[in-house]
């Protein structure tokens, strides 16, 4: 009897330790991420700084670099500026956001409104780049419930990342709005090089871009995406990439209508 | 007969020898030198200063076309960024080391990775030096003079 009790806290026991084992395993993982985060974050920050750093120095050691490189060096470090900047504010905007800080003004938004404006704002810059911007949007949508400025900035990020992508001259992005009842879906295709196959499941993922790196990096942070689809989720929806390889890349997203 | 040029000094008040080739190969050619990094806007500045100190430069954007360029090139100096797509810089630092004819090759590792266990990494692999992002660029060129002087080039 005695013995038989003693065989059972001996089995509990074990369980437990390999309870706490996995635990322990999980979260040598999440310290793992957490370090190659930082890691990711210092490299990010400093690169365009030592390009700051190395064409300032240039241009103050030698008065005598012609004009012509002197405006390329300088054209440089504003560019490199900026990107150091949008990089410092994404990252806090991200870290403000998962660590649950962000302050959420929810309302009820009339979506439809909302992307109209939206595409009104991008208009410009679409012609200017010679990409047409197509909409199709329904008479009227039911509201949601959501934070308005968070929802244009989503919105902002997808349109300009089409833009981005897309074939300058002949390019084409299209943004739907539908109601299945539901939910409302937004989606925004564009014509550009879409996104491989063995690229698919890391578009989302912080820092990482597309494009073939090594011949030009797309100017981006590479968290506007991981940022955006956080706040989708945030009001209760999805974001998922829909693309095959060299026929353009359709983003969408999905938003919960708001209780009557 | 050892030629050498007074190149003008970053700063106007420090004057460094040119590096032109002292010891084997044609004397009077300047040192080759490969730059490796996928960030155009830092390969432009390293082209920039290296030219104007004399050097004769090369680029490559990756670890494979770096390891090309090594073969038609053959520079005196590789300066190696370390995070690049496909191909790190360590890599391509352990592949030059464990070819014994590319032993005079001189590797410089510049990297926004400047940990210590980073450093040692980029030691244990052959490079010659291991120098952090950002960089002082009037540092830089010296310590690749020195390296080139027959000292090591004492790290910073």
């Amino acid at each position: 009897m005695y013995s038989h009790r003693l065989e059972q806290k001996s089995h509990e026991l074990e369980a437990a330790t390999a309870e706490l084992r996995a635990a322990n395993e999980r979260l040598k993982e999440l310290d793992r991420l957490k370090d190659d985060f930082i890691s990711t974050v210092t490299h990010e920050l400093r690169t365009p700084l030592t390009s700051i750093r190395a064409f300032s120095e240039i241009l103050l050691a030698d008065p005598e670099v012609e004009l012509g490189e002197r405006v390329r060096f300088l054209g440089i470090i504003t560019r490199e500026t900026e990107r150091l900047t949008r990089l410092i504010n994404q990252v806090l905007d991200m870290a403000k956001i998962s660590s649950g800080r962000a302050d959420w003004q929810m309302t009820r938004v009339d979506v439809r409104e909302v992307v109209a404006d939206t595409l009104a704002r991008m208009s410009q810059v679409f012609k200017e780049k010679g990409v047409q911007l197509i909409e199709r949007l329904p008479e009227a949508t039911p509201p949601v419930l959501a934070d308005v400025d968070r929802l244009i900035q989503v919105l902002l990020n997808l349109l300009s990342n089409a833009l981005k992508f897309s074939p300058e001259g002949n390019g084409r992005v299209e943004v739907s709005l539908r109601n299945s009842g539901r939910e409302l879906r937004v989606d925004v295709r564009d014509n550009g090089p879409g996104v491989r196959r063995e690229d698919r499941p890391y578009v989302f993922d912080k820092f990482w871009q597309a494009g073939d790196t090594l011949v030009a990096k797309p100017p981006g942070t590479g968290l506007g995406l991981h940022i955006s689809r956080q706040i989708v989720e945030h009001f209760g929806g999805r974001m998922w990439v829909d693309s095959e390889e060299g026929d353009g890349a359709c983003f969408s997203f999905t938003l919960p209508l708001a209780p009557e | 007969v050892r030629a050498f040029d007074l190149a003008q000094g970053c700063d106007g008040t420090k004057q460094v020898a040119s590096p032109k080739g002292s010891s084997g190969g044609d004397v009077g050619e300047p040192r080759k030198v490969l730059i490796v990094d996928d960030e155009p806007n830092i390969v432009t500045a390293l082209e920039f200063l290296l030219k104007r100190s004399g050097y004769d430069v090369r680029l490559a954007s990756n670890g494979a076309e770096a390891l090309e360029q090594v073969e038609a090139y053959r520079p005196d100096l590789v300066l190696l960024d370390v995070m690049m797509p496909v191909k790190s810089g360590y890599e391509v630092c352990q592949r030059l080391r464990e070819r014994p004819e590319l032993a005079r090759t001189k590797i410089v590792m510049l990297s926004a990775k400047g940990s210590e266990a980073e450093v040692n990494k980029g030691l244990s692999l052959g490079a010659d030096l291991y120098i952090t992002k950002p960089f002082s660029t009037q540092d830089l060129v010296a310590t690749i003079n020195r390296l080139f002087e027959g000292g090591d080039g004492a790290p910073a």
